[in-house]
């Protein structure tokens, strides 16, 4: 579904990814894991368009997409929600999930996808009229994730879904997201937190310093002694 | 009759209607350009800068080009 082919993108001068390669497959829920600064953000906005890679290729569902547009590339069917939600917190929940469907046309669509939202997260739907940003951080990132699938994705990008949340609300989000995928959404999600992201993924990839070091099924980064020391803690 | 887009890959569902459009006054100027380059040439060149001083000698060497680089949207090599 997705082929990343040895990109490389800069800030400025400076190189933040080198040579990364990474495939996914439909249907499967992806983790990159690695620790701060390693450039896991950097490859997702990549990815979407937001900061393009200078060599290399992205193809999803066969389409060059490196050079695309972001506006585009959701059109296309992939969609992100950025590290820190950056929801609307003046627009109210109502039209925070409209936002996310700002560039289809299929109204009546829109409405049934509104619907299964309301269901997929109940506490969205009794704060409907309520402002963004007065929500707690758990239902803000569950906002965010709803007006992603607003847009019908058929692969979904999370950029840190359990950052900042509490135990409880954490693993309330990654019961959601692997809902998520069992309704046909493929997922790539990048986490710090990588025992969480690995439990719920079928695979994994390491990244070291804008490289990518490692990669297997989840079960066996989940086991292996570098991954354990360096990012399980153990 | 669904209008046409200017991309022929996008879900049906969606429509880019750029007919609205306004540039936004607070981004700044895009001042550069990705380009992918062949396996043959980027054996040979293997850095930007590289690539620009190869490409600046070609505006030199070429009177067309070189005042058609106030416009830069177009491709005048291949117009």
């Amino acid at each position: 579904m997705l082929t990343i082919e040895s990109i490389n993108t800069y800030y400025g001068n400076i190189r933040a990814l080198k040579n990364i390669s990474i495939d996914i497959a439909q249907g499967e829920i992806v983790a990159l894991i690695g620790a701060n600064g390693a450039g896991k953000t950097t490859t997702l906005k990549s990815i979407s368009g937001i900061t393009p890679p200078r060599t290399g290729r992205i193809r999803f569902m066969g389409k060059e997409i490196q050079n695309a547009a972001p506006e585009k590339i959701v059109a296309m069917g992939l969609c992100h929600v950025p590290e820190g939600r950056h929801i609307f917190p003046q627009l109210s929940v109502m039209e925070n999930l409209e936002m996310g469907a700002f560039l289809r046309r299929d109204k009546a669509e829109i409405k049934k996808d509104l619907d299964y939202i309301m269901s997929l997260f109940p506490i969205l739907a009794q704060r409907r009229k309520q402002a963004g940003g007065t929500l707690s951080g758990g239902e803000q990132q569950m906002l965010a994730i709803s007006r992603a699938l607003m847009g019908r994705p058929k692969l979904l990008l999370l950029d840190e879904p359990s950052l900042g949340l509490a135990p409880l609300i954490i693993r309330q989000i990654f019961e959601i997201i692997e809902q998520i995928n069992r309704s046909g959404t493929t997922i790539f999600l990048i986490e710090q937190n990588a025992n969480l992201a690995l439990k719920s993924s079928h695979r994994g990839y390491v990244m070291e310093n804008g490289e990518i070091t490692l990669t297997d099924t989840a079960d066996k980064l989940l086991s292996n002694e570098d991954v354990k020391k360096a990012y399980l803690g153990i | 009759m669904k209008k046409k887009t200017p991309f022929d890959d996008i879900r049906t569902e969606y429509e880019l209607d750029y007919s609205k459009a306004r540039k936004n006054r607070f981004a700044s100027e895009q001042q550069t350009v990705s380009i992918i380059l062949d396996p043959d040439i980027a054996s040979v060149f293997k850095a930007s800068e590289s690539v620009n001083k190869a490409l600046r000698a070609l505006l030199e060497a070429v009177p067309h080009t070189k005042h058609c680089a106030e416009d830069p949207k177009k491709d005048h090599l291949h117009p």
